[in-house]
């Protein structure tokens, strides 16, 4: 197994990756406008979409935000994650109100019984988010350009233990310039040398718990967006959930 | 660090041996952590140091058995005292000398140091001496600079490594604790062990014991090289130290309850030891443990095992004697007949190794390579 | 210049320079020649990596980098890597077949492959088992990967022929994937025949 390329090389390549494929940088993958159930980049083939009846099993979410060094070196920074974990919860809670399904959070001790699923969805992303939404150059030819990665039976214990029939992942790297970086990045330029700002890269995922079929996808990948402040954190949220599938 | 600097580094212990004997009646432990404001600086680390802890709880790599669980909490309990409602102990399966404890109350123990140790009063002074750090703040010290918190959650983000500890690997020295939080985790863990009930002279006979395993390869720099040793340097003069210390004999050791906890677990232990793929350093360390245990048939197979993987000159013939000693003990485990087949295999005595592998199939029928010895007895003909 | 346009300068730069060179290609069903020296026979298509996974073992996979591997170990000499040594951490010992390996050996080999970084391994079984038309063995294991704590599921199937090692190995998670993946690895490997 390719060992050495999983983990943090693994996002190194990812990020690299989604700043080398996404079309338009600065806008989402997939502005509402454009999304529909079938739309099949995002959705897979045959998803029927969602009914109000539906009860989704909000997952908890996978943040983690940087600081870019002047050298460039991503620094994790624990307080700017704690602060963007705050607001993405917040932000979801309000969706959550507006939506019409049921929409349940997995506690911390169903999340240690099923922490295997979780832990199997992660990395079956990375995968996603690279050969799926990575461009041309990561394309799996044998998924023939459509979002078809399952989990069979795997998630069915999980539907079990909520009573929900879909699960939404979300998963989020997001780095912010230093002021040092920023200053970098100007004397840079005066040499006609670009060099990114920092970037906001993420997913949502949606899973069909029953039939272990990922039937919504959204990748995120643009240089701007602050999920240390409430409105942009918010903002993120929608730009992730752009798209995701109408409820009938 | 080279290895010399790492060596005298270790000498600030000799300078705080003087202060120990007074000192140690005029320290009081200080009152509970408070928990941080998350907004804070300190919140979020708090916050990450929760993640952490998650994420080790769910680890596939986390030993979970009941017994040693309790075993572990109820002595961190016992040495942290007012602190023991702050405590949380994880056992991570790691063959390597490992122990740290992190702001939040979290302890980890890796499964290496479990098998080194040889009493509950050598496991007291690992934890004691943990529990000081964490009543003396020293990691919030050390995070409270920004480059070090960076430092420690970046390598929080290396790829193939789990854990805390494993974080201050990656960053090396970067983050070690200075000289005088280590003599103070010192200072306090003997201080704790003592008020415990616990025999003080076991503390430095931890650190004697790695460095004998240290020395088995002498071209090894112990710093880069200690993964065996992690977070916890050692040197001549630290044991030294610590054994001037302990002015009074007595107190418990509690060898029989660690013997009797470890048990269960020890052979996956010794297991994953051979596989560290270091039999020179794994004979130094079942030399060691077979001196207290001559008889245990445990024991003398795996240091067959390391015989027979470093495979010196006259190592094939002292692996046999341990081989053999573990049969005459009655119940050798299993595979020690399959490792007898290979070796006279190896020393082309066919007849002797196919009636090894046939006892090894009695033993074991169901054996994952069953079917691949039953044909290496067939070959022989 | 904005933060935002340089990095969408250098966003462009990566594009251009990325746009040519695909890293997947397909492997199409049928007859296929692996290494210029195993024939194999797909029951359905199978994806490979280009250039990344390297080590010139050629590498397959279903579902993606971070989930499905099945390798190819074609024709490898005495003294041949079955992975490249990496540089951290230093003073590893290369994991180099040598001819005069028994299967025990050459399933330690494989072991120590699959625990570097700290990941775990434990054989499940080990039986003789005729791989391309020669007598070899077939073994089964469990690892944790040490990066994101997955629990994989492998096999091996592998056989000495004139000195030389031949082998496939397939790895994928225990949940869902390894058993929906298995058939195929399985045919893949029941139709290998070495071509001289």
């Amino acid at each position: 197994m390719g060992i050495r390329i999983v983990g943090r090389k693994l996002v190194v390549a990812v990020l690299a990756a989604f700043i080398a494929a996404t079309p338009a940088l600065g806008q989402t993958s997939a502005p509402a406008s454009r999304a529909q159930a079938s739309d099949s980049k995002h959705t897979a083939p045959g998803f029927g979409g969602l009914v109000a009846s539906d009860r989704l099993l909000l997952m908890p979410i996978d943040v983690e935000l940087f600081s870019l060094s002047a050298g460039g070196i991503p620094e994790p920074r624990a307080d700017w994650t704690a602060q963007a974990l705050k607001h993405m919860n917040q932000a979801i809670r309000v969706r959550q109100q507006q939506a019409r399904m049921v929409v349940v959070e997995l506690g911390d001790t169903q999340a240690d019984d099923h922490a295997e699923q979780i832990g199997l969805h992660a990395a079956v992303a990375q995968s996603i988010s690279l050969h799926h939404f990575g461009g041309p150059m990561w394309a799996l030819p044998t998924k023939v350009g459509k979002l078809d990665w399952s989990f069979g039976d795997a998630m069915q214990p999980l539907a079990e233990a909520t009573g929900a029939q879909y699960a939404l992942f979300f998963w989020v790297r997001d780095s912010y310039a230093s002021a040092e970086r920023v200053a970098m990045m100007v004397a840079m330029a005066a040499l006609g040398i670009g060099i990114t700002g920092g970037v906001q890269v993420g997913y949502a995922s949606l899973v069909d718990l029953r039939s272990g079929q990922v039937v919504w996808f959204n990748q995120l990948t643009r240089p701007y967006g602050d999920l240390r402040q409430a409105e942009p954190a918010r903002e993120t949220i929608e730009a992730l959930l752009s798209g995701f599938p109408a409820v009938r | 660090m080279r290895r010399r600097q790492w060596l005298q580094w270790g000498c600030a212990h000799c300078a705080m041996l003087g202060g120990l004997a007074q000192a140690q009646s005029e320290w009081t432990m200080p009152p509970r952590l408070p928990r941080p404001e998350l907004s804070g600086e300190e919140g979020g680390l708090w916050a990450m140091m929760d993640r952490e802890e998650t994420r080790l709880r769910r680890s596939p790599f986390r030993v979970r058995n009941a017994e040693l669980d309790k075993y572990l909490a109820g002595i961190a309990c016992q040495l942290g005292a007012d602190h023991c409602p702050d405590i949380r102990v994880y056992t991570m399966r790691a063959p390597y000398f490992n122990a740290s404890m992190a702001p939040n109350g979290m302890l980890q123990v890796w499964s290496g140091m479990l098998l080194r140790l040889e009493n509950e009063a050598q496991l007291a002074a690992i934890v004691a001496h943990e529990i000081g750090h964490y009543v003396q703040r020293h990691s919030l010290e050390q995070m409270r600079d920004a480059k070090a918190r960076a430092a420690f959650a970046t390598a929080m983000a290396a790829a193939g490594v789990v854990g805390l500890v494993g974080m201050l690997l990656a960053v090396g020295g970067a983050y070690a604790f200075s000289r005088d939080q280590e003599r103070d985790a010192d200072r306090i863990g003997v201080v704790l062990m003592r008020s415990n009930g616990y025999d003080t002279r076991e503390a430095p006979k931890v650190w004697a014991n790695l460095l004998d395993e240290v020395k088995a390869n002498p071209d090894s720099d112990p710093a880069l090289d200690s993964v065996l040793f992690a977070t916890h340097p050692t040197s001549e003069e630290r044991r030294d130290a610590l054994q001037r210390q302990a002015a009074q004999a007595g107190g418990r050791t509690g060898a029989a309850e660690y013997r009797a906890t470890l048990a269960p677990l020890r052979f996956g232990l010794l297991e994953d030891e051979i596989k560290r793929g270091r039999p020179a350093e794994s004979k130094v360390l079942l030399d060691r443990l077979l001196a207290s245990e001559p008889d245990s048939a445990e024991l003398l197979y795996f240091r067959g095992e390391a015989l027979r993987h470093r495979d010196a000159a006259g190592d094939k013939t002292l692996a046999l004697a341990d081989y053999d000693a573990a049969v005459r003990t009655g119940r050798p485990p299993a595979p020690t007949y399959r490792s007898l087949g290979s070796l006279y295999q190896s020393m082309n005595q066919p007849d002797a190794a196919r009636d090894a592998w046939q006892q090894y199939l009695r033993a074991a029928p169901d054996a994952p390579d069953a079917a691949l010895i039953q044909q290496a007895i067939g070959d022989i003909k | 210049m904005t933060s935002r346009r340089i990095a969408l300068l250098a966003s462009a730069v990566f594009m251009l320079w990325f746009a040519g060179c695909a890293q997947m290609s397909q492997v199409a069903s049928g007859e296929v020649v692996v290494s210029g020296r195993m024939v194999v026979n797909l029951d359905k298509p199978w994806n490979q990596f280009e250039q990344v996974m390297g080590d010139g073992i050629p590498t397959w996979t279903q579902d993606g980098v971070t989930v499905d591997t099945l390798k190819f170990y074609v024709g490898l000499k005495n003294g041949a890597l079955i992975a490249e040594t990496p540089s951290e951490p230093k003073g590893q010992a290369p994991l180099a077949f040598r001819s005069t390996m028994q299967t025990a050996e050459i399933v330690t080999l494989f072991e120590r492959l699959y625990s570097r970084g700290g990941s775990s391994f434990t054989l499940e079984k080990v039986v003789p088992h005729r791989f391309v038309d020669t007598p070899g063995f077939r073994f089964e294991f469990s690892s944790i990967r040490k990066s994101d704590d997955v629990r994989l599921r492998g096999v091996g199937w592998g056989a000495v022929r004139n000195g030389e090692l031949f082998a496939i190995t397939y790895t994928a998670p225990r949940l869902a994937f390894y058993p929906a993946g298995l058939p195929s690895a399985t045919s893949i490997a029941d139709s290998a025949r070495v071509r001289q």
